[in-house]
């Protein structure tokens, strides 16, 4: 062990003093930031515009316009009708419509008023605002009761649409959303269009009841975006209600497909809404308005990272014995009292350290990079379940680990461009066939993910289609990135081996590799 | 004495070829021993077989007591040299090239790299880049290498290349100094006959694969009794070689229309000449034709080979 030691330092003396590591890892740092960089500079065009939505004040002046038109026309046609015989119903819906022009005139006034558009700030204020003419419709409605008819219950709902109105003017100014909330539990249990029942009653409150959870400000202290809380209530919803109903929804390209949920899908569920849930309880959500590119961002560095490593190790491993054997520097190994398989293992491990050390380099710099440009938001930790509970990883942890995950290729590459060093003797060899290999593999999976037929058995057999770790070890990752409602979809339909079989399958596949390497190297000549 | 190193049986073949035949030998401490023979003899590949280059078909070395196959580490810390020219790291420095071999022998002192250093002359360019190094200057580094762990064998494949007359001369003295001060066995080879006539105790003659012969340099000089091959410009060489037989100097190999080729003691030149031109024939030049130690060499080699 201790002339292994000491070669593996040699070794990685040697490797310190390569101008292509030095080149690569500078190279790979650099991108750590100009990515970033690049991205924060033309982030409009990266950012979607279509998902924030609010009303411009000149187009609540045109509806106000339509609506005063409107309101002109009821006037005429009512005028028109009266006196004619059996009018009255017409007579009444034509009412009914003015009543509501008049409520949409005046919640447009309160807006334009209180510069209220439905963007960012506002946030259950426009809602607030928005039940005036849904409520004023209500109270007209249940002004053509009767005096005698109208019993307690009446009075309740008369009561509460009252209410709903002065609370619209009111949280204007106070913006009291817990209020807001409270109103809303109340109006929906008044059931008021006759159409809920008891599942969906309870799903809106709940619904709400989150809202408060996750921003008791009802987004009116600007420090979350609308949309952004409603993708997540909606997200939860639509996995709870897949759960609760027992059919999967699967939405492809032209078509929707209604299947009964399998224990796969019901097992992945109950997962996700646990650690959904542990999110929201512990404040690690990530919203898309406060890391809109986080994710982008980091895709980016570690596909950047990704490739200048595996052409780093490529060389070095693609060089590792036959250039000391070129330059004849492999004498100073042979003629030192070592055996022969140290110097492969001490060889062997240096380039893994290698490996690691620009994993964690990368690691680092993408992340002080992305940091430095789009903040800290999205730095929350890796939340997951195991067995029964729910566990949470610190980030740091989580991007190393998910890294290394990641690029288990580069173990397979590096270690034949190892054994072609060895047994070919040739540099230039090594690292292009190496490198040939990398690339031809990469085509070669997408062309078997695009091929039409379905998956079959030898395909598990290929060693790219064992490389993707990721996404076994790290399945929760997806609840890392900003939610959309498109989540709760199966994400990949590429059918990959088990994690378990991959992971034989990789072992048996180095052994095999290194074993021959070995093997030509410590019994052929050095001549 | 027991050797430093012993070579038993050593057979080696590339594909048919049999490069090296059957070769035994043994070096003792404190001597310097040639491996002499021509280019493509079984010199370099003999050394490398030695320092585990390359695999032996046959036969077993021991070094310090130790076989090299079954005690591996323990025989090659006990040995140290260089094959062929000597190659380091470009990229590092001399002093960084030899801490990163000591390192890997077994506890050598921090001082000791600087010590070789001082001995081969290279303490002031130790910072330098090998790249930046003369070939006389990787040499040296090499040699300060072979040593650095104070090895009981020294094997040395063709030293002297590369370097000026002043840088022979200078490793030679280190060479003899360590055998004859320090006991370790050196071992030298070479295809130069004079290099070894200079500094080796004993010398094996190695050609095409086999060796041929181990002689004390002692041994190789008696048996051409001292005598070496003078050529005489001289008028008249018929009648001159009468002179010569009378006086005793009968070992004439070759007359022509001006010159006599005869083996003599230097020491009896002047007598002959002076007899010669006593007896009026006139010389123009005595120049010797052939060393002694070549002519040994050609007879025990069958003369089928050119010396450098």
């Amino acid at each position: 062990m201790d002339k292994i030691l000491k070669l593996y330092i040699n070794e990685m003396f040697k490797l310190s003093r390569k101008a292509s590591t030095i080149v690569l890892l500078v190279l790979m740092i650099i991108g750590c930031f100009l990515l970033p960089l690049f991205i924060k500079v033309n982030q409009q065009l990266f950012l979607d515009n279509g998902s924030s939505f609010y009303e411009e004040s000149s187009s609540l002046e045109q509806q106000k316009k339509a609506s005063e038109n409107r309101i002109a026309e009821i006037e005429n046609e009512i005028t028109a009708l009266e006196g004619s015989a059996d009018a009255d119903i017409q007579i009444y819906s034509l009412q009914m419509e003015m009543v509501s022009a008049k409520a949409e005139i005046e919640k447009i006034d309160l807006m334009l008023e209180n510069n209220i558009t439905g963007n960012k700030k506002d946030g259950f204020v426009y809602d607030a605002v928005g039940y005036i003419p849904v409520l004023r419709g209500f109270l007209a409605d249940l002004a053509t009761v009767s005096e005698e008819d109208r019993d307690a219950d009446w009075e309740a709902k008369n009561a509460l649409y009252e209410e709903g109105i002065a609370l619209a003017y009111s949280s204007v100014e106070t913006k009291d959303f817990k209020a807001f909330i409270d109103f809303e539990h109340r109006y929906y249990q008044t059931n008021p269009y006759g159409t809920f029942n008891e599942a969906i009653l309870q799903q809106l409150i709940e619904q709400t009841d989150l809202w408060y959870r996750l921003d008791p400000s009802g987004g009116t202290d600007g420090k979350h975006d609308y949309n952004d809380i409603w993708a997540v209530i909606s997200t939860l919803t639509e996995m709870k209600y897949e759960l609760d109903s027992g059919v999967t929804t699967e939405q492809t390209m032209n078509s929707t497909r209604f299947t009964a949920l399998s224990p796969k899908r019901e097992a992945e569920l109950k997962d996700r809404i646990a650690v959904l849930e542990y999110r929201i309880g512990n404040n690690s959500l990530v919203l898309a308005s406060e890391s809109p590119l986080w994710n982008l961002v980091k895709s980016y560095s570690a596909g950047l990272g990704q490739f200048l490593i595996n052409i780093l190790l490529l060389v070095i491993a693609g060089s590792a014995i036959s250039q000391e054997i070129a330059t004849g520097s492999i004498k100073s190994l042979i003629i030192a009292p070592v055996r022969r398989w140290k110097i492969f293992t001490a060889k062997l491990l240096s380039l893994f350290t290698t490996g690691v050390i620009a994993l964690v380099i990368l690691c680092i710099f993408s992340n002080i990079g992305a940091s430095v440009f789009m903040g800290t938001d999205a730095m929350v930790p890796y939340v997951y379940v195991s067995g029964d509970t729910v566990h949470s990883m610190p980030y740091w942890l989580y991007d190393l680990l998910n890294l290394f995950a990641g690029n288990i290729s580069t173990i397979v590459y590096c270690t034949f461009a190892f054994i072609l060093s060895i047994i070919t003797r040739n540099t230039a060899l090594s690292v292009g066939v190496s490198i040939a290999t990398l690339f031809t593999t990469g085509i070669a999976a997408q062309l078997l993910d695009s091929m039409p037929f379905p998956h079959q058995l030898w395909m598990d057999f290929l060693p790219f289609m064992n490389f993707d770790l990721a996404g076994d070890l790290f399945p929760f990752s997806s609840l890392m990135e900003p939610l959309d409602s498109m989540m709760t979809s199966y994400g990949m339909t590429i059918i990959r081996p088990t994690l378990q079989f991959s992971i034989i399958y990789l072992i048996v596949l180095l052994f095999c590799m290194l074993y021959i390497g070995f093997d030509s190297f410590t019994r052929r000549d050095i001549k | 004495m027991t050797a430093a190193m012993k070579v038993t049986n050593v057979s080696k073949s590339f594909g048919r070829k049999k490069v090296i035949d059957n070769v035994s030998f043994e070096i003792y401490p404190g001597e310097v021993f040639g491996f002499l023979g021509p280019n493509g003899a079984g010199k370099t590949t003999m050394i490398k077989m030695i320092m585990g280059f390359l695999s032996m078909d046959e036969g077993s070395v021991e070094i310090d007591g130790f076989d090299r196959e079954k005690h591996y580490e323990k025989a090659m810390g006990s040995i140290g040299g260089i094959v062929e020219n000597p190659e380091m790291y470009k990229e590092m420095t001399g002093r960084e090239n030899l801490r990163m071999y000591a390192r890997l022998q077994s506890r050598i002192p921090k001082e000791r790299v600087e010590e070789v250093l001082t001995i081969v002359g290279m303490q002031d360019r130790a910072n330098d880049k090998v790249r930046k190094y003369s070939l006389g200057m990787k040499q040296r580094i090499g040699v300060a290498q072979a040593m650095v762990h104070k090895p009981r064998v020294l094997i040395l494949d063709e030293p002297t290349n590369g370097l000026d007359p002043a840088g022979i001369r200078e490793l030679r003295d280190i060479l003899i100094k360590l055998a004859h001060e320090e006991q370790v066995a050196v071992m030298v080879s070479s295809h130069l006959l004079t290099e070894m006539q200079m500094m080796c105790d004993r010398v094996g003659i190695i050609d095409k694969g086999r060796l041929l012969d181990i002689k004390t340099m002692e041994d190789l000089r008696n048996r051409s009794g001292g005598a070496s091959t003078q050529r005489i410009k001289v008028s008249r060489p018929s009648e001159a070689s009468e002179v010569l037989k009378g006086l005793g100097f009968d070992k004439i190999e070759n007359i022509t229309d001006s010159e006599i080729d005869v083996q003599v003691n230097e020491n009896d030149i002047p007598r002959i000449v002076k007899a010669l031109v006593d007896g009026g024939f006139d010389i123009s030049g005595v120049r010797l034709l052939e060393s002694s130690l070549e002519d040994a060499f050609l007879r025990i080699t069958g003369g089928g080979i050119n010396i450098g």
